[in-house]
């Protein structure tokens, strides 16, 4: 059946009309053929037992009289018919009486023996005496007086029974022709309509509705299906048609659309451009002198003032922060806005992060008379790996509008840990404040929109909407209910990964008690184009007691460094004449300058992106955004003066041919390490074999870092190399290190490729000088 | 001898005595089955039936009974059946049991002494249905005075033929060609008698002329030219051109004749009775084909009868 159905139609019509036909032929002809074979045997044995009945019969009397010649004569006329190989009379005791027999090769062997027996007729009694005379019971068996054995042959009705199969195969052959034909005609008649149709219906398919109404002239059910397929292909042409033309209109205007969408999308991306810019170099340029004012308000909080000079300091000073805050929001907005915000996970401390941010806020919190409650889960995980900073910033925003707008109150702070499910954090931030109605809930997240005009706070009206974007760059979700002078709820949910404690690198702790360094026999070099600038980096390292020299412009500051050796430099990235790190590039390039390996800071405005940073600041031992805090400054600065080698040459050289000629091979320098332990020799020694033993496990897990992806982990792991190869007096590790770190903060694959390859290099060359190195402190 | 004789005169005073004193009671014992033995009796009977003195008793073969038979006491006994013939044979019965409707050749297969037994069975007679040798010879001379040689076939349970047909030729020019064979060879002797006989005269003998061999015998003879006498109406419906026969009438009016008159034993002085009474039966298109012409059959047999008278 299966077979069947995979023949095409025209080949199962064809099937169909001959498989029964031929089959009835086929059976037909056998039949007869064999009835006719059947009936020539049979025929053969009647004839044959005919024969020898008649010869029995004829040869009574001689076999009873014995009268043998008339026997053979008989015989001998009989043995001529076909068929008979031999004829024996026999008697009774089957002893032959005579017998004729025909050896001619024609006739083949004997087939069949023909057995007729010779009996005696009995003669009636015509009378009743008669019984008396004749008997009345003669035994049976003496009838019979002999028996004729007729033996033929089938060779003759052999030759005569292939005739007969050859005429029959060949009537069936002729028969099946025939069949085959009148098959074929109706397979024809029948299929051709059909398949016509078919392929009709395979054109439409393919979309060619040129279909002929074929059998127009006839009617029957086929000439029908085509006409209706006919009619049904021209519909469906004109349908087409109709659609095509839909189609091509809508594309038409669809693409004009388009290239609307287009033009105005690039109006608005330029816009964007143009918008950021103007904010990133307003922002400069505001924070600039916001950087003065509140640099010098803090310089003046610390000079002796009256109570109200005091008094009208402070309320400069808040002004002036809460603008510097406004200020940061609208730059990170403006980021946000522009794509360009980037997070960083880290793991971190989860409730300290949050504890943090209440501490930082507890100040303020308090002068609005609101207390600030947290809810921790016991179930939180210690460590989440989470961007810490965008985490602090949400919370803040939230936390900070809740202290605004909830005076007097209870403002609570609870924590929710969804980890079973999807490993969401839930933080919410519940206040006691007027509320929210839910036509405002709905307008809460749009930039620029303050609810609540009655409110004396400053602000932006930005912050949920930083709020908002910032969640959703970290893949969450905030929800906010609130109930009309009741209070509000605001939950925001962040996707984390918990880390385990074990994989919690320590970190050091900073000492708050850091003062600041004594600068008494440092000169510094202060190269700045703003005055107050000038003006207060000045008066912040005079305050230390350092020997500050000011300059206006790159080129005098080039001169400047050109004239004098100081231990210290610190430039502004944007300068007259000459850029900051053009001035430093030209110092680098000139190793009998005298401060040719002095540190260098750079000083920026600048926050934008980092490809800036790594086109200006890379030449720099290190940098600071304005405004300068006070604790990072100085922080910097006490670290570049103490780890930098005088001796060595620069931290980072721009022209590495240059570089070549500075003779310094050494793998440890004995002073520097002196230098940086107080001379303590077991010390040196006690932390170089920690150093020998940590740094190939710190190389491996930098590279398996960086082959992950994770350049925040390689760069914290390269930043304690840096620090434990600038204690151990390792300067070329250090360098190497110090170098990987800035290409990882700037992600730059190339780069972090080559320079993971130099501390590799230089950390094999450092462990393979251990014993000697050891060797040199004992 | 002595004691032959003496029976002999016991037998015929019991005869002769019986009627004139006492009315004849006849026992007559047939085989129920056999329908010419009960044509036989009813033909019988018709010949007895104005003789108030004879009374006919029939008793069927199955239901003989000896001691019931002698009770009965009956003058003379008639037996039609060869089984209870053999019964009666083995009796030694002082009354004249008379055996009808048999040939001498099987009257002699449960009495081995024919054809003479006067001595052992003196009291039996065989009322048979062979014809006398010389009512042949008759027959054969009156049909064609030409013939010679006069073929017959004996078995040696019709050897006895032999003689009395000896003595029948003896005084006229005819030859006998007797072929005494066994009987499976009889067949085979038949195209040597046919071929040297100019006629062959068949005897009473199953042996030889039975019901299967009867036509054979015929086409054989009549192959070479040879005329057969035959012996019974059915031999010659056969193809026998001519024969002498004794029908049930005749054979019932010979047995009633001896009873009525009874007729002493001493007037049958054989053991055997030849029928008295014959007709001369004929195929005549048979004849005519061997072209043969002779008297018709009432004539042939007036001339035998004549001879015989004569005689």
């Amino acid at each position: 059946m299966k077979l069947i159905n995979k023949l095409k139609l025209k080949q199962k019509l064809l099937l169909l009309g001959i498989l029964p036909a031929a089959t009835l032929s086929i059976i037909v002809a056998i039949y007869l053929t064999s009835a006719r074979l059947n009936e020539m045997y049979e025929l053969l044995h009647k004839k044959n037992q005919s024969l020898a009945l008649s010869i029995a019969e004829s040869s009574i009397n001689d076999v009873f009289s014995g009268n043998y010649f008339a026997l053979q004569i008989r015989l001998n006329a009989a043995i001529n018919e076909p068929d008979i190989v031999s004829i024996i009379i026999t008697d009774a005791n089957n002893k032959a009486l005579a017998n004729a027999s025909n050896n001619q090769p024609s006739k083949g062997h004997v087939a069949k023996n023909i057995i007729q027996a010779i009996k005696i007729k009995r003669i009636l009694q015509q009378d009743d005496v008669d019984g008396i005379f004749i008997g009345e019971n003669v035994d049976k068996s003496d009838s019979v007086i002999g028996y004729v054995v007729l033996s033929i042959s089938y060779h003759a009705i052999k030759v005569r029974q292939q005739r007969v199969l050859l005429n029959s195969f060949y009537i069936t052959l002729l028969l099946l022709v025939l069949i085959a034909l009148i098959a074929h005609y109706i397979s024809q008649v029948i299929g051709k309509p059909i398949l016509d149709l078919a392929k009709s219906i395979e054109k439409i398919k393919q979309g060619d509705f040129n279909v002929p109404a074929s059998y127009k002239g006839e009617r029957d059910e086929i000439s029908i299906l085509a006409s209706g397929i006919h009619d049904m292909a021209a519909e469906l042409q004109d349908s087409r048609e109709t659609l095509e033309k839909k189609v091509s209109d809508a594309t038409l205007a669809l693409r004009q659309q388009n290239d609307k969408l287009y033009e105005a999308q690039q109006e608005i991306s330029e816009s964007a451009d143009i918008k950021s810019r103007l904010v990133s170099h307003i922002s400069h340029e505001i924070r600039t002198p916001l950087n003065g004012i509140i640099g010098f308000l803090n310089i003046l909080q610390s000079t002796h003032l009256d109570k109200k000079q005091q008094h009208l300091v402070d309320a400069s000073r808040v002004s002036s922060t809460n603008l510097q805050q406004i200020i940061n929001e609208v730059l990170d907005f403006s980021q946000l806005d522009a794509g360009k915000i980037k997070i960083k996970p880290i793991s971190f401390n989860l409730q300290e992060s949050i504890e943090k941010v209440l501490h930082l806020l507890s100040a303020q919190a308090k002068e609005n008379g609101v207390s600030l409650k947290y809810q921790h889960d016991v179930n939180a995980p210690r460590f989440i790996r989470q961007d810490p900073v965008k985490f602090g910033q949400i919370l803040i925003n939230l936390i900070n509008n809740a202290i605004k707008f909830s005076p007097n109150s209870v403002v609570t702070v609870s924590l929710k840990i969804n980890q079973p499910k999807d490993k969401y954090l839930e933080v919410c931030v519940a206040d006691q404040g007027i509320g929210i109605s839910k036509e405002n809930i709905k307008l809460l997240f749009n930039e620029f929109i303050q609810l609540d005009s009655n409110t004396t706070e400053p602000g932006t009206g930005l912050g949920l909407a930083i709020t908002k974007n910032i969640l959703d760059a970290l893949h969450g979700d905030i929800n906010v209910s609130s109930i009309l002078n009741e209070g509000s709820v605001f939950c925001f949910s962040i996707p984390f990964t918990p880390v385990d404690d074990k994989d919690i690198l320590p970190t050091p702790t900073p000492n708050p008690e850091d003062d600041f360094p004594d600068l008494s026999t440092v000169n510094i070099l202060v190269a700045d184009d703003n005055e107050i600038n000038r003006l207060l980096l000045s008066t912040l390292l005079e305050n230390q007691n350092a020997h500050v020299t000011l300059v206006n412009d790159g080129q005098q500051a080039l001169d400047k460094s050109s004239s004098k050796p100081f231990d210290l430099m610190l430039f502004d990235l944007r300068m007259p004449f000459l850029k900051g790190d053009q001035v430093l590039n030209k110092i680098r390039q000139q190793p009998q300058n005298p401060n040719y390996k002095t540190p260098a800071i750079a000083i920026t405005a600048h926050v934008s992106s980092g490809v800036e940073r790594a086109a200006h600041i890379n030449a720099f031992d290190g940098y600071l955004i304005k405004p300068i805090e006070q604790t990072v400054f100085f922080k910097l600065v006490a670290q570049l003066l103490s780890e930098h080698n005088t001796v060595d040459k620069p931290f980072y050289v721009l022209n590495s041919e240059e570089d070549t000629s500075t003779p310094n091979h050494d793998v440890f320098v004995l002073e520097l390490a002196k230098r940086s332990m107080n001379n303590d020799l077991e010390l040196i020694a006690l932390l170089l074999n920690k150093f020998f033993k940590a740094l190939p496990e710190q190389i491996s897990s930098t590279i398996a870092y960086i082959n992950e992806g994770n350049y925040e982990a390689a760069r914290e792991v390269a930043h304690k190399i840096h620090g434990s190869a600038a204690y151990c007096g390792t300067p070329r590790i250090k360098q190497a290190a110090k170098q990987l770190e800035v290409d990882l903060q700037e992600q730059e694959p190339t780069r972090i490729s080559q320079a993971i390859q130099t501390l590799d290099d230089e950390t094999k060359a450092f462990l393979g000088s251990k014993e000697a190195i050891l060797k040199s402190i004992s | 001898m002595n004691n032959r004789l003496m029976h002999m005169v016991l037998f015929s005073l019991a005869i002769i005595i019986s009627p004139s004193t006492l009315a004849a009671n006849i026992s007559l014992i047939y085989d129920a089955d056999s329908r010419y033995q009960q044509l036989f009796i009813k033909a019988l009977s018709k010949q007895i039936i104005n003789k108030p003195t004879l009374t006919l008793t029939t008793i069927t073969t199955d239901k003989l009974s000896i001691p019931d038979l002698n009770n009965s006491a009956p003058n003379a006994i008639i037996s039609l059946d060869k089984t209870a013939s053999r019964k009666l044979l083995a009796l030694k019965q002082n009354i004249p049991v008379f055996h009808a409707l048999t040939t001498l050749s099987k009257a002699k297969q449960y009495a081995s002494c024919l054809p003479n037994c006067l001595t052992s069975l003196p009291q039996h007679r065989f009322f048979i249905l062979d014809q006398p040798a010389k009512r042949q010879i008759k027959l054969i001379q009156l049909i064609d005075s030409n013939i010679k040689d006069i073929g017959v076939i004996v078995t040696e349970q019709s050897s006895f033929f032999i003689q009395p047909l000896k003595k029948a030729i003896q005084q006229s020019s005819l030859n006998l060609n007797i072929h005494l064979t066994q009987a499976s060879r009889v067949r085979y002797q038949i195209d040597d008698i046919a071929r040297s006989s100019d006629i062959i005269l068949a005897i009473p003998d199953s042996r030889v002329y039975n019901s299967s061999s009867l036509s054979q015998v015929l086409l054989t003879s009549y192959r070479y030219g040879t005329p057969v006498i035959g012996f019974s109406k059915g031999f010659m419906k056969a193809g026998a051109i001519s024969g002498v026969t004794s029908s049930l009438d005749q054979l019932s009016q010979h047995l009633a004749e001896s009873l009525i008159h009874i007729e002493p034993l001493a007037a049958h002085p054989h053991s055997f009775i030849y029928p008295r009474y014959f007709s001369v039966l004929s195929n005549r298109a048979v004849a005519k084909s061997l072209n043969l012409n002779f008297p018709s059959d009432l004539e042939l047999a007036s001339e035998i009868r004549a001879d015989e008278t004569d005689q």
